[in-house]
């Protein structure tokens, strides 16, 4: 009796890759967070740029040093970072939605493999 | 008739799984938007500090003598140079030169942003303490009818301690 209610080692390693794509599913979505704010941040320093005189005093940080800058030079080098930002949220975004999927199926499989009791999974 | 309770006790004990899951999961969230909240809090300090700092500095005058902390609770002396240029964070490594009235005026902007997020993020968490609320009763019902339904009393442990 107490035999049937062994999941089997097939299911038990479905388990265990269900977990791994979780872990993945969550570490992507930490780095998309991530990126976000990054191009968040980027963005928000592009607006302000904007709204300040012709000639600003400006200052890059520069690891602990802040170095003084060019406004044009800023912007150019922010643009670039906002582009760089956005493609890699983008990238994150397409690995996020296929982890999910394989998750999604993952789970539909082990579904019917525990909802079948012990018989073996045709998959 | 003993085959009926035996389906209504897995029933119940399948939806009391499912809600302390869902619980677990809102304790989670709760955890996460906290400690943003914190984040925030501390964030908004750092912004009144700021403006009180630069209110201040509008009343000295070149050359006064200051204390600036260099950390550990240490200070060093300086001589002010200027009462009518601060530098403040635009963002993504950038930072501008502005004057005194300018920088006030920025940061109270700043300061207003971080003061919606933080109502923002305080009636998230007022939500998710009322959901989690209503599951923790909902578990508190099944595991009670479990206990005086059957005598068996197997699956309170297993709400309780979520």
């Amino acid at each position: 009796m107490s035999g049937n209610r062994e999941i089997p080692p097939q299911v038990q390693n479905q388990l265990a890759q269900l977990q791994q794509l979780k872990t993945q599913i969550e570490a992507v979505g930490r780095q998309k967070m991530q990126v976000e704010g990054l191009l968040r941040d980027a963005e928000n320093a592009l607006g302000e740029l904007e709204k300040l005189d012709e000639n600003p005093v400006i200052y890059r940080a520069v690891g602990e040093l802040m170095i003084k800058a060019n406004k044009e030079d800023v912007k150019e080098d922010l643009s670039e970072k906002r582009e760089t930002y956005d493609l890699r949220r983008k990238t994150l975004e397409r690995q996020e939605e296929r982890v999910q999927k394989k998750y999604q199926q993952l789970q539909q499989q082990l579904q019917e493999a525990l909802g079948a009791g012990t018989q073996p999974m045709g998959t | 008739m003993e085959r009926e309770v035996t389906e209504r006790e897995k029933e119940q004990q399948a939806e009391g799984q499912s809600l302390a899951l869902r619980l677990r999961q809102y304790q989670a969230q709760a955890e996460k938007a906290s400690q943003e909240l914190r984040f925030v809090q501390q964030a908004i300090g750092e912004h009144e500090k700021a403006i009180e700092t630069t209110k201040q500095l509008k009343r000295m005058k070149e050359g006064d003598e200051l204390m600036v902390p260099i950390g550990a609770n240490s200070s060093i002396y300086v001589t002010l140079s200027a009462t009518d240029k601060i530098i403040v964070q635009l963002g993504g490594g950038v930072s501008a030169e502005k004057d005194a009235d300018s920088s006030i005026q920025y940061l109270k902007e700043k300061k207003e942003e971080l003061e919606n997020s933080q109502r923002e993020m305080t009636g998230l968490l007022q939500n998710l303490e009322q959901e989690a609320q209503k599951l923790q009763a909902r578990l508190q019902e099944i595991s009670s009818r479990t206990e005086t339904g059957t005598g068996t009393g197997t699956a309170t442990g297993t709400y309780k301690n979520v």
